[in-house]
């Protein structure tokens, strides 16, 4: 495989599905055939892709024809410790797996699409129809594949989470206190709520209170904390997590005062990139088409 | 009944027979299928060589496949198996692909060892270039390129030839790619290659393009005319082409354009005439629509080095568009942000304003990498202007209450940047500074004052007429800091600030406390505020000597003073620093302590001769000093960026920088101005990156500008145009945009192939050409340089050796001294 993809140090082909088509992928099935029939089925499936569109072959069949969009908003933030947003920058990717047969060519319409900047496709997206009228047209590569990725430009900030974190030195040591709120979330669950707090490498005897979720407390050379909760609902008031530690009088070494926290919300959009309309076009049978939303973090840490 | 009997007997015994038969069948069967990973091929192959050589000979298919895996893992192992040579090259002509595919490696491997049997196996490629199959034909011609058997040169070069014109793409590619293969095998090919090539460059599929391009770029450099016939199509194929070939493309038409295309700015324009510029203006403009979209390609390496062709091609007021996706890939990963963040610097030293939007993405996070934060911080100290400074100061001063050191310390020079540049947050600057100077951290310390120290004595912060806070009272922040403050580098620094303000009121009413109480903690002192007490002093000794304020204030204190003096040398004296000894001896040279030095004292017009001589030198060593100092400063954080670059251009993904360097300006200025437009680049190592430079089209017949750009114009159009309609759309839409954006553009711009290059898909690199960062290198150089020849001279004039490792190692230590000195002789 990599003999296909590096040719005397230079990079050549690194299209999953053109790969495909020249390496035949030893699959367990395949295996299993030789080895009970004694021939091999590993024949190429020669010369497949296309000349207008490499990224797909020619004949590819499917029983059932199905589509599915997976819209993916990352939230990259820092928030200081007085709770206000330094940065705040929504990116996403939109991934798509695709189970079509034929050479379909599909149009897909964004609602709310005029907000997104800067926008990268696939190469099997044509580039024009996006200049013009917005609309995404492409003939999809077989299996999943990640359509787009985009930032939305957008001034309003809405957090699905709010995190604070706040530092006080007491007079051996430190407190740390990580309070979690849920935010605007269009009444979704914020699920898999994970706070990382590294503390000081000097730190020892740590203590740590929360009322909710399960914490880990690691004592090596980068001690830290890591605090998670498996849902926070919208309507749920604020957990605070607690940790009290004390500094072993050494050299200061590098550290970070920073907590980082990744979470997830399923079902929401922070952009409200919406999936208004996916048209099937030079092809005949039914779509089965499928769309999911979520949001997550990105790089979010909250500085204290 | 008996024979009944026995025949369910004999029946019984069949079917345990068969049963076991087929039990060990299956067991056998399940044993290999266990033993078909990998995994096994790597744990046993070197027990199992022995069982190789039948395997290889005997008849089946899947022996034969096992013994080649086995053979291979123990390449990988790093085994020598060439004994097998033999063996192996038989089996070149099986029928399983699988096999096929690993003799080929093994082919690869061994090859130039054994020769003469490899040339057995030639005769089967050749029989497979002919196959029916592209992907034999491909795999097989790949092979044979990359034999490195100079004999089967001739060979491969013919089938190279007949493959180049293959109806399969895929084919062709591997043609093309063979080709720069076999000039590193035999340069002798070379004509022959170069006709090869010529004939392919007509490629019309998107997939072999690249390859294409890049086989002519390694073959024939020089030949840039080659590439007038077919430019139009290739920049209309630009969005088409497959990935690595886009990068390939890029490379090769911006080095085109530099030869080719006036200088997208008005002084450029106006001095090869109208004329030329409006004819000139539609290709390029052409280029630069084709290249603008591939800013949004999803590959970094076609980013990175779109955007360097854009920096490369575009006039300034263009620039902008290359923000957003700069900043793109620099958020996608840490290692693309390790890259890209050199090149953004770049853009920004060039053009700071078109990243003004983005501020906010270059704040340091908390998971940056080191080297991240640090070109982070750079960035960000480009980028202080009015419009970035509120929020910028904000951010930055939260950096130096931060936990890591090398922010806090890039912290505060993005500080001292903006109170230098930004008369309205001086003020907030030095604030946020002089709260630093108590800081624990000796660095961070050292730091801000030395901060502190250079906004004072260039003016900056009379200039920005601070209304609650006058100059004493900040001189007295300043040295009630030493009772806080530990580190030694912020201390030296200000007991010279101390010196440097004596004539002041401030130094007329407290520098001999100040003098006085850190004589009686000389001891606890680190190094280099001892040598910055004993200066003090020195200095303090001197002016009360002479006229002035100070000589006013201290009459009644003269004889204290001296005593203060006195024991101040004394105790350097037998200091255990050599540096603070070597020190004492050159102020006592110049200053002769009353009592102890009688025989310098009688030598004292002597002295004094000498020091008036120092006067002269000394005093444009000043103004040689003071004027650039914020410039040295700041570059010479750049030199340190500098320097890095310089260590990291090895790595492979850095290989754009030496020739482009190389190819700067006076390629597009010479076409611009005349007939003389070949610039004569120094040709680096890498001949491939030098393609575009040295010949343009016309070197034969150097006409005037303007004949040869219709000629250009000419056969461009009516030998591209027809063909490929797209061109012309595309074209038609580069001359709309090119009348309102090109005509009045103004740039400064630099010429040079800009070029990058992910070596592997994991890596991507940009190559954003740092002719800015190498003027700026090479001036504080020669600043540099003129410095220490200065303060050479100084030294072997006076004898007196100051240290001269002080002066290297702590840059900022040194200068005052001398300004300290000067200004006291005045």
């Amino acid at each position: 495989l990599l003999s296909e993809m590096v040719d005397s140090g230079q990079v050549v082909t690194t299209d999953m599905s053109v790969l495909r088509g020249l390496v035949p992928v030893p699959s367990l099935m395949g295996r299993v055939i030789e080895n009970v029939s004694g021939f091999s089925t590993n024949t190429l499936a020669s010369s497949t892709a296309s000349h207008d569109a490499p990224w797909r072959a020619r004949s590819i069949r499917h029983t059932t024809n199905e589509f599915f969009v997976d819209i993916v908003d990352r939230i990259d933030a820092i928030v200081d410790s007085s709770g206000t947003c330094v940065m705040y920058d929504v990116m996403g990717d939109i991934s798509c797996k695709s189970r079509l047969s034929g050479m379909p060519h599909l149009v897909m319409t964004l609602g709310r699409a005029r907000e997104l900047d800067d926008v990268v496709f696939h190469p099997c997206v044509v580039r024009r129809a996006w200049d013009t009228d917005r609309t995404i047209g492409f003939v999809p590569p077989d299996g999943p594949f990640k359509l787009a990725s985009y930032h939305v430009a957008q001034s309003l900030r809405s957090m699905p989470l709010r995190v604070l974190g706040e530092a006080r030195c007491t007079e051996n040591g430190m407190t740390v206190h990580v309070t979690v709120e849920p935010g605007e979330t269009g009444s979704r669950r914020v699920e898999n709520i994970r706070v990382r707090v590294p503390l000081d490498s000097r730190a020892y005897n740590i203590g740590v209170q929360c009322k909710s979720g399960t914490h880990i407390v690691t004592t090596s050379r980068h001690p830290q904390v890591e605090w998670t909760l498996d849902s926070i609902h919208a309507t749920d008031s604020l957990v605070r997590l607690v940790i009290q530690y004390s500094l072993r009088s050494a050299p200061q070494t590098d550290s970070t005062d920073a907590a980082f926290v990744t979470f997830e919300v399923p079902g929401y959009s922070v952009s409200s990139i919406k999936v208004d309309a996916l048209r099937l076009l030079r092809e005949s049978y039914k779509l089965f088409k499928g769309v999911r939303y979520s949001t997550m973090a990105g790089s979010f840490q909250v500085r204290f | 009944m008996a024979e009944y009997l026995s025949r369910a007997m004999a029946f019984a015994q069949d079917a345990a027979k068969l049963s076991v038969r087929l039990s060990e069948g299956l067991v056998d069967n399940a044993l290999e299928f266990g033993l078909d990973t990998p995994g096994s091929f790597y744990d046993n192959a070197e027990y199992k060589l022995g069982q190789v050589r039948t395997e290889l000979n005997s008849g089946t298919e899947k022996e034969k496949l096992t013994a080649m895996k086995r053979l291979l893992a123990c390449v990988a192992k790093g085994h020598d198996v060439s004994e097998y040579f033999a063996d192996v090259v038989k089996n070149v002509a099986t029928g399983s692909l699988e096999v096929r595919r690993l003799v080929y490696m093994y082919l690869l491997r061994y090859a130039e060892q054994e020769q003469d049997l490899a040339l057995l196996s030639v005769n089967t490629f050749q029989r497979d270039v002919a196959d029916t199959d592209a992907v034999i034909r491909a795999m097989a011609l790949r092979v044979m390129s990359s034999i490195r058997v100079p004999a089967i040169g001739t060979i491969v070069v013919l089938a190279v030839r007949r493959l180049s014109t293959d109806t399969s793409a895929h084919v062709r590619r591997t043609a093309a790619l063979a080709v720069p293969k076999l000039l590193r095998l035999d340069s002798a090919l070379r004509e022959e290659l170069e006709e090869v090539v010529s004939g392919m460059l007509g490629e019309i599929s998107p997939l072999a393009v690249g390859a294409v391009v890049r086989a002519f770029c390694e073959v024939s450099p020089q030949r840039l005319a080659c590439v007038h016939t077919h430019f139009r199509r290739w920049c209309a194929q630009l969005g088409d082409a497959d990935e690595w070939g886009q990068l390939e493309l890029v490379r090769l038409l911006t080095a085109y354009a530099r030869t080719q295309f006036a200088q997208p700015d008005p002084e450029g324009s106006s001095s090869s005439g109208q004329s030329g510029n409006v004819w000139l203006d539609p290709d390029h403009a052409l280029l630069l629509g084709a290249v603008e979209p591939l800013l949004n390609s999803r590959n970094r390496a076609v980013v990175a080095g779109a955007a360097a062709a854009v920096c490369h091609l575009a006039p300034a007021a263009q620039l902008s568009v290359v923000a957003r996706p700069l900043v793109r890939v620099m958020r996608s990963s840490h290692e693309a942000a390790h890259v890209v963040l050199a090149s953004i610097l770049l853009v920004a030293q060039r053009r700071p304003s078109v990243f003004y939007p983005h501020v906010r993405s270059f704040f340091v996070a908390a998971a940056d990498t080191p080297f991240v934060r640090r070109m982070k911080l750079h960035v960000l100290s480009e980028l202080v202007a009015p419009e970035t400074a509120p929020l910028m100061v904000r951010e930055v001063a939260a950096y130096t209450q931060g936990s890591q050191e090398d922010v806090a310390v890039g912290a505060v020079s993005v500080l001292l940047r903006c109170a230098q540049h930004v008369q309205e947050s001086t003020i907030d600057c030095l604030q946020s500074l002089l709260l630093l100077s108590s800081d624990v951290r000796a660095p961070v310390s050292a730091a801000a004052m030395r901060a502190v120290h250079i906004l004072l004595v260039d003016g900056t912060v009379r200039d920005a007429r601070p209304a609650q806070m006058t100059l004493y009272d900040m001189l007295c922040v300043v040295a009630r800091t030493l009772d806080t403050c530990k580190g030694d580098g912020a201390r030296a620094h200000v007991l010279s600030l101390v010196g440097e303000f004596a004539e002041s009121r401030f130094g007329c009413q407290h520098s001999l406390d100040v003098l006085r109480s850190s004589v009686r903690a000389f001891r606890d002192e680190g190094e280099q505020t001892r040598m910055q007490i004993l200066e003090l002093s020195t200095r303090l000794s001197l002016r009360v000597q002479g006229e002035g304020a100070l000589a006013e204030a201290l009459r009644e204190h003269t004889s204290f003073l001296s005593k203060v003096h006195a024991h101040a040398f004394t105790l350097a004296r037998y200091d255990v620093s050599f540096e603070v000894r070597d020190r004492a001896r050159s102020l006592r040279g110049l200053c002769p302590l009353p009592g102890y030095d009688d025989a310098l004292v009688e030598a004292a017009p002597h002295v004094l001769a000498i020091a008036s001589e120092l006067l002269g030198s000394a005093e444009s060593l000043v103004a040689a000093r003071v004027r650039p100092e914020p410039e040295f400063t700041l570059g010479s954080l750049s030199l340190t960026v500098g320097r890095k670059m310089r260590g990291y251009e090895p790595l492979p993904d850095w290989p754009a920088q030496p020739p482009q360097n190389v190819d700067r300006g006076p390629a597009v200025v010479a076409v611009a101005s005349g007939p003389q437009h070949i610039a004569v680049a120094g040709i680096s190592g890498r001949a491939r990156a030098d393609a575009g430079y040295a010949t343009p089209r016309s070197t034969a017949d150097d006409e005037d500008l303007d004949a040869f750009l219709d000629s250009a114009e000419d056969d461009a159009t009516v030998l591209k145009a027809p063909f490929l309609p797209p061109a012309a759309v595309v074209f038609e839409q580069a001359l709309e945009s090119s009348s309102d954006e090109y005509s009045d553009s103004d740039s400064e711009s630099e010429v040079s192939g800009s070029e990058s290059e992910g070596s592997n898909s994991g890596s991507e690199s940009s190559g954003l050409d740092s002719d800015e960062s190498g003027d700026h290198d090479k001036i504080n150089e020669t600043v540099v340089i003129k410095q220490v020849k200065e303060v050479n001279d100084i030294k072997d004039s006076e004898t007196l050796d100051a240290d001269k490792d002080g002066e290297e190692t702590s840059p900022f230590i040194g200068p005052p001294d001398f300004e300290g000195t000067s200004k006291y002789w005045q």
